[in-house]
């Protein structure tokens, strides 16, 4: 008798809750649907927060293969860089669960880990209209393909291909009678932040310009950005990394002379102010800082925040001008990614949708578009000896000194950025930029902490 | 009714509760548990490894940084937050003191916001060179202050951050602690006025050891609760200048989602809960012996 | 178990003070510092973005703009998802976990002040001492069972971990303690099945629980961060909180302050709506809870 009462009434309790949760509809259950053979797709996209990015698939590509493809919509995520809850993580953490995005964007530091956690699809050659996988890999030069092939073939493709120069407002040079700085030959960081003293601009006790922007600053505080600065000099020190043969090597002289010349530029010369507010993509134009450190995409960006930007690109400095062993510079890039567990319907849906965007064999004018309006580079063979690249350059000429910088310094990426060495570097550069600590005692707690991240 | 019955009737009512605690809590702590002696990473397998990560946690610094720092933002915040809120009650019970209901509602409006909003508002107070504080230094003539990095100092930030949380949560304490003072029978006080006792004696003697009970509620729960706040820490500081704000919280979070470290971040999980327990445990002992 | 005090006579001791003086003074200022930051948001939530941090600050905005808040609400600058898409998704969670709350903290809470058996106080002190303890220890393990139940990346599994509260439980407990035992004997002694009871007697009696359920649980589930945080990913889901949190210093490299305000203005008044017209229960609410120990 009893327990019949009772199992009715917890019963009605169980279906109320149900009813409802069920009730607020199957909203709830969110997320991308599956996309049943021959039915419309929906792909999810996602991209690193980045406003011309956005702009160019929000306005151009999206809509234009949507309506090529009536049967497949796109849906966009932009995601933050920075702070205690990165992209990358995002990224991780989600494809780790064996959700995530169709197709997304990522740095090259991603891939290799990605790729062998069985997160990436292999590029298919045919949807590229690429015969076979080797047909596919010729395209390109082999050096740079080190991050994206794996086995023959291709885990995802180039979106963007960067060095780092030194941009600097050309106004702002002029109103306190500095000189021009040399297109074809770098001058030295010494330089740079006697410079970078010289424009610093004070104003009841605020700082109202700053000399010179690292890619890292007080509300950005991006890990990629830190490893890139961090390595140019590491390796204009001559190491190459923060480990050496394997072993942990974060105190040694290069370590400590590049951390002193971070501390340098805040406390020495005062170039670099950690308390100065930055908006990356409008202070230089708008004459709030005088020189900025950044790659082909940062032109598009900050002219649109002020159509009057008027400027000049540089070679990256270098330690010692008159010593080409201190031409170093870092190369990244940014690359397009298949999800490997999105059902086969949607990841050939999204194939078709990087070749839209990226260009099949033999087509230049879409990487043609990447680079006249955002500075992206495709380094594709065709592309690099095209006419259409040629023309893009002769428009804009600054462009050129990227291009030489592939040339003129020895280029290649960063190995640690969003793991835990990545971490201990950026807590190097901050205790000496914001603790005040001393260029040695930064050194000492980098080498301890990746001795302790080994284990 | 007979004793069966009203088990059978209490449990069936109250199986709900029992049911998700299982599920939504001791699951989650076995589990915990369990993954805390592997070497699980997000994304690949886990290997049993015994004790091990424990004795790597308590040999690793920044795990020791982040519970110093955690421990040194909840004292910064829940000592200055939990005297402010007495003196509120007091003041407030004051029966000289008549606020209407709109006052009594606008000192509860911090409380029923979100971490995110307030925390937006108060980046942009703490910035330095022109963000509120600054301005109102510059027109104070006070320059000093103008390019204080309140958030991105070593010894600033963890400042910055109590502060935000006291601003945060005190009047929820002062709530607490006004009604205890008000649940003080009115005629034992009246009593002692009549026989002579000054306001501060009757409140030494009388209110602050009948208090005592919410009095110790309050500052576990406070301590706790602060310890575990990921929130203002993420809003302000993301973790400080190096890791000097990288708090329990962060620390779990970051080797978990960030490293992909999950049985690394699942033996910190333990340690914390542990230590959590131990806390509320052995305050409401002292509670007990002394009362 | 409020006390209401003697009407007191103008007494020596009830001449103002000192002390009471220093009593208002701190009582208005604490309150100018409770106040003042909300203040100069929804100021800057008017401005443009120039005028937002200016030297001297500007309490008055020069010029309004109050299409800050259309631009926050459904400017796509999160790409294809809007500030009101976060909103709606707080509302729905929020409001369909107070819901779920109410109906299980009655019954539950029913169970534990009505019945004795083996166990109860146990279970009650664990239940109540579980919430006790600080949310991100648990996280990881709570993400990983709703994982492993097929619900990440849902709005369900910011709902369902939370429809039971320990809170809610202990609250509803309080207030169904004190409908008189005799009541319910006598009830039973009618005939009346267990089920009959609790539908005609302890429901309608249990307005002030589900007020206070209501709106306690309704400001948890809106305020959470962490928890949408960790078991979001795509932004279609996202809370309002989660959504607030692209914005921000160190999240984003756009500077548009303005709308960041406005953005946390619009975040804001729900729970403090809901928190005005519900004040009472919320604060009966919060001193049940303290009542107790």
């Amino acid at each position: 008798m009893m327990q019949r009462r009772g199992r009715s009434m917890l019963a009605g309790g169980v279906m109320a809750v149900i009813t409802a949760v069920t009730l607020s509809g199957c909203a709830l259950t969110g997320g991308g649907d599956a996309g049943a053979d021959g039915g419309p797709i929906e792909l999810t996209l996602w991209t690193h927060e980045f406003a011309p990015l956005q702009d160019a698939m929000q306005k151009k590509w999206i809509p234009e293969f949507e309506a090529a493809h009536p049967d497949v919509t796109i849906k966009m995520t932009s995601v933050p860089l920075a702070g205690a809850v990165s992209y990358d993580s995002k990224l991780l953490s989600t494809l780790s669960s064996g959700a995530g995005p169709d197709v997304w964007d990522m740095g090259s530091w991603n891939f290799p880990s990605f790729q062998k956690q069985g997160f990436l699809a292999p590029i298919d050659p045919s949807a590229f209209g690429y015969t076979d996988d080797a047909d596919l890999l010729g395209a390109y030069d082999p050096a740079s393909l080190a991050e994206l092939s794996y086995d023959e073939k291709l885990y995802g493709m180039f979106s963007e291909f960067d060095t780092l120069a030194t941009y600097y407002n050309t106004d702002v040079f002029a109103s306190a009678g500095i000189p021009d700085l040399p297109s074809d030959k770098p001058v030295s960081w010494q330089e740079i932040g006697e410079i970078g003293s010289k424009l610093r601009q004070e104003e009841n006790g605020a700082v109202t310009r700053t000399g010179y922007q690292f890619g890292f600053f007080a509300n950005f505080k991006d890990a990629q950005w830190y490893s890139q600065n961090f390595y140019t000099l590491l390796r204009q020190y001559g190491q190459d990394d923060v480990y050496i043969d394997g072993k942990p090597a974060g105190d040694t002289e290069a370590v400590r002379n590049t951390l002193q010349l971070f501390s340098d530029f805040v406390y020495k010369y005062k170039a670099y102010d950690p308390t100065f507010l930055n908006n990356w993509f409008a202070d230089v134009p708008d004459g709030r800082a005088a020189m900025v450190s950044a790659g082909t995409w940062y032109a598009g960006a900050a002219l649109a925040n002020n159509p009057d930007f008027r400027f000049k690109v540089v070679p990256n400095p270098v330690v010692d001008p008159d010593d080409p062993a201190t031409y170093k510079d870092i190369s990244y890039f940014w690359g397009w990614a298949v999800n490997a567990h999105a059902d086969s319907a949607r990841q050939a849906a999204a194939q078709e949708f990087l070749a839209f965007i990226l260009g099949k064999k033999g087509e230049t004018a879409q990487a043609d578009y990447w680079f006249t309006n955002l500075g992206y580079l495709q380094p594709s063979t065709a592309y690099l000896s095209s006419d259409a690249f040629a023309a893009a350059i002769a428009k804009s000429p600054y462009l050129q000194t990227f291009i030489d910088a592939l040339k003129n310094y020895e280029v290649s990426p960063p190995q640690h950025v969003y793991d835990e060495a990545g971490a201990a570097i950026v807590a190097a550069i901050d205790a000496v930029i914001y603790n005040h600590a001393t260029a040695e005692n930064a050194a000492a707690e980098l080498q301890a902490a990746l001795q302790r991240a080994d284990g | 009714m007979s004793s069966r019955r009203q088990a059978v009737t209490g449990l069936t009512f109250t199986s709900p509760a029992i049911i998700a605690f299982l599920i939504f809590w001791l699951l989650p702590v076995a589990l915990t548990l369990f993954y805390s002696f592997t070497t699980w990473r997000l994304g690949s397998s886990a290997s049993f490894v015994g004790v091990q990560n424990f004795v790597d946690l308590l040999g690793d610094p920044l795990f020791i940084s982040a519970t110093l720092a955690s421990l040194k933002i909840a004292a910064f915040a829940v000592i200055p937050s939990l005297l402010l809120a007495m003196l509120l009650a007091i003041a407030l019970a004051d029966p000289r003191i008549r606020l209407g209901r709109f006052w009594r509602v606008l000192f509860m409006v911090p409380v029923v916001t979100d971490w995110v909003a307030t925390g937006l508002v108060w980046q942009l107070i703490l910035l330095p060179n022109q963000g509120v504080l600054a301005s109102m230094a510059q027109s104070l003539g006070l320059d000093f202050l103008v390019r204080v990095p309140w958030t991105a100092d070593a010894t600033l930030a963890p400042i910055a951050i109590a502060v935000f949380i006291i601003w945060k949560q005190t009047s929820l304490y002062m709530i607490f602690f006004y009604a205890a003072i008000r649940s003080v029978p009115g005629d034992v006080i009246e009593a002692a006025r009549v026989d002579g006792a000054t306001p501060w004696q009757v409140f030494w003697r009388i209110t602050w050891p009948l208090m005592r009970p919410i009095t110790v509620f309050v500052v576990v729960l406070s301590f706790i609760t602060t310890l575990g706040l990921f929130e203002p820490v993420y809003m302000l500081t993301g973790g400080g200048p190096a890791n000097a704000t990288r708090t329990l919280p962060i620390f779990l979070y970051e080797n978990f989602f960030t490293y992909a470290r999950s049985g690394y971040a699942s033996a910190a999980g333990v340690l914390f809960l542990a230590g959590s327990l131990a806390f509320a445990v052995i305050c409401s002992r002292i509670m007990k012996e002394e009362a | 178990m409020t006390v209401v005090h003697a009407r007191r006579r103008r007494t020596v001791a009830n001449r103002p003070t000192v002390g009471l003086f220093f009593k208002y003074l701190l009582l208005v200022m604490y309150l100018l510092f409770a106040i003042v930051p909300l203040l100069w948001m929804l100021s800057a939530a008017f401005k443009a973005r120039e005028d937002v941090l200016t030297v001297p600050v500007q309490w008055i905005p020069p010029t309004w703009h109050p299409e800050n808040f259309a631009l926050a609400l459904f400017e796509p600058r999160f790409t294809g998802h809007s500030f009101g898409e976060f909103l709606l998704n707080s509302t729905i969670v929020a409001t369909v976990t107070a819901l779920a709350a109410v109906v299980l903290s009655i019954s539950v809470g029913y169970g534990f002040a009505k019945f004795r058996f083996r166990g109860r106080e146990g279970l009650l002190w664990t239940l109540l001492g579980s919430t006790l303890l600080p949310f991100s220890s648990v996280v990881i393990p709570l993400f990983l069972i709703i994982k492993s139940m097929g619900m990440y990346d849902t709005l369900i599994a910011l709902i369902v971990p939370f429809v039971v509260s320990g809170q809610a439980v202990f609250i509803a407990r309080q207030f169904l303690t004190a409908i008189p035992d005799d009541y319910l004997e006598a009830a039973r002694l009618d005939g009346a099945s267990e089920w009959r009871i609790f539908r005609s007697i302890i429901v309608p009696m249990s307005g002030p629980v589900i007020t206070t359920v209501a709106v306690m649980t309704f400001m948890t589930s809106w305020t959470m961060f962490l928890w949408p945080l960790v078991v979001e990913s795509s932004q279609s889901n996202y809370t309002a909180p989660l959504g607030l949190s692209l914005l921000g210093i160190g999240a984003t490299f756009q500077t548009d302050y303005q709308v960041w305000m406005a953005g946390a203005t619009i975040a804001i008044v729900p729970p403090l709506v809901f928190f005005l017209i519900l004040e009472r229960p919320y604060m009966r609410g919060l001193e049940a809870m303290s009542g107790l120990k």
